[in-house]
């Protein structure tokens, strides 16, 4: 009975420890700021960029969320490589530690039905589908082809003396 | 105690800063000289006996839509960054008031007659301190579209390449011309200003970047091997000179190009952003003449040169101190 009830302990402390370490593996792919595969697909209107983002979820319709909201963080945080006819489009915050000194403008600006959602219009007819929406074994990973109001955003973020504008200092 | 002076100074200081902000550069899209050229938008100039050719800046924006076009959509978007652009054709038109007047003042100068070319005198009198080099083509491949773009921006006090973004849009039959110039411009502009903004980074930290030529002209009395002596010890002028630039560049940021008897040449030069003005004692924004007229006081009141020193202009970024010269 004794050695039965260790043998369980240790079943139960390994189920633990490596199911966390498979969850944590999960949030860095899902949650992290470097998984982000955003790119331009053509050159948007005046002060708007035409971007496709990817974004994960349980759901196809949280997972198309969750795009809208990294392609905005992409404007922000990253910027994107040179493509669809468009130059490199450097980030919108170029201060690396900006997302730490202001993390609860930010929390708040990305909650969900956050201030982020001003800021990006989706073009999708419907939801995704083929290509553009695959199973994968915990989700879905589902591409958003999105409008951002880029100049519309950085003017909001220099308002607001996160990022750093054009004439600061003139 | 200490904290309260320390505070005191600490709110000085930053109301100083924030009080006087630095001179804004100014901007202006000019046409290369291959677009304007092979357009057949160009002139003659003759320098000192040379013929050389030149773009005419009036007759491209006279006969070329496209052009016009894609400068105004530029003058949005920089003005919308906080950047209006100069009126290239409102600088002409300056330029040509202008001209008479300088004829006027050169003949009344020792012989030194500045070789200046159109184009430094259009930066001159435009005062414009990024020139934003532009140039375009509408290529065909089968029956589509594309447009290649090449937008470089130039410190017009070095001549050096700040910013840059070019490339080819992305064909298509369907749009045109017009819509596809439009979208060159918006897809190379963020490019550009990202590189724009480390180029103002820089200059607040290091200082603007100049040059300083120290002339002799032959009816001066000393040459720059003439000895002086300051604060006890004897030296060269030119190693005198070289001592003010130590004292007055930025973070002691110069290079001496070429040292002769006539002629000094620092360049590389980072001169502070901001100076006072001698007269009012404000804080202003500092030009490359206010810094020669530094110079030129110094050698005349803490060295004391008998020379007369005339200071004269060359293009934005460049001043000419000819020893001798007045």
């Amino acid at each position: 009975m004794k050695k039965l009830l260790q043998i369980l302990v240790i079943a139960g402390l390994a189920y633990g420890l490596f199911g966390c370490a498979a969850k944590k593996t999960m949030d860095a792919t899902y949650e992290s700021e470097h998984a982000i595969e955003a790119e331009i697909i053509s050159v948007g209107n005046d002060g708007t960029k035409m971007i496709k983002s990817w974004g994960y979820a349980k759901t196809p319709e949280l997972a198309l969320i969750d795009a809208k909201r990294k392609a905005v963080k992409a404007a922000i945080f990253h910027g994107f490589a040179a493509g669809g006819g468009s130059a490199k489009v450097g980030p919108i915050v170029k201060d690396e530690n900006a997302k730490t000194e202001h993390k609860a403008f930010f929390d708040e600006f990305f909650k969900d039905g956050g201030k982020y959602l001003q800021y990006v219009n989706s073009k999708n007819v419907g939801m995704p589908s083929g290509e553009d929406r695959l199973k994968m074994k915990k989700g879905y990973k589902v591409a958003a082809s999105v409008s951002i109001e880029f100049d519309s955003l950085r003017k909001h973020l220099e308002e607001k003396g996160i990022a750093r504008s054009l004439d600061a200092g003139f | 105690m200490k904290n309260i002076v320390l505070t005191i100074s600490v709110l000085l200081l930053a109301v100083s800063m924030f009080a006087q902000p630095a001179k804004k550069p100014t901007i202006m899209v000019v046409p290369s000289d291959q677009y304007c050229i092979s357009r057949d938008y160009k002139q003659e100039f003759n320098n000192q006996g040379e013929t050389k050719v030149l773009p005419d800046y009036k007759k491209a924006l006279q006969n070329d839509s496209d052009l016009r076009l894609v400068i105004s959509k530029m003058s949005g978007i920089m003005a919308d960054r906080g950047f209006p652009l100069k009126d290239l054709e409102q600088e002409l038109k300056k330029l040509e008031n202008e001209r008479a007047q300088k004829d006027m003042t050169i003949s009344s100068s020792t012989g030194m007659g500045l070789a200046e070319s159109p184009i430094d005198a259009l930066l001159r009198t435009a005062k414009a301190d990024i020139i934003m080099d532009l140039s375009f083509e509408i290529k065909r491949r089968g029956p589509q579209q594309y447009i290649t773009y090449i937008l470089n921006g130039y410190d017009a006090y070095t001549s050096k390449n700040i910013a840059s973004s070019s490339g080819a849009g992305e064909p298509s039959s369907a749009a045109t011309p017009d819509v596809l110039l439009e979208e060159a411009v918006l897809a190379h502009m963020d490019e550009f200003n990202d590189r724009l903004m480390n180029h103002f980074k820089d200059m607040f930290e290091k200082g603007r970047e100049v040059t300083i030529q120290v002339l002799v002209n032959d009816a001066a009395m000393d040459n720059l091997e003439s000895e002086y002596t300051w604060k006890g010890k004897t030296g060269e002028l030119s190693q005198l000179i070289n001592a003010w630039f130590i004292m007055n560049t930025v973070e002691k940021r110069f290079s001496r190009a070429t040292s002769t008897a006539n002629l000094l040449i620092m360049d590389q030069v980072r001169m502070p952003m901001f100076t006072e003005d001698p007269w009012t004692g404000e804080k202003v924004g500092q030009d490359t003449q206010d810094f020669a007229y530094k110079l030129r006081d110094w050698l005349e009141d803490e060295i004391g040169l008998a020379d007369p020193i005339k200071i004269a202009p060359k293009g934005l970024g460049e001043v000419w101190l000819i020893i001798g010269g007045k």
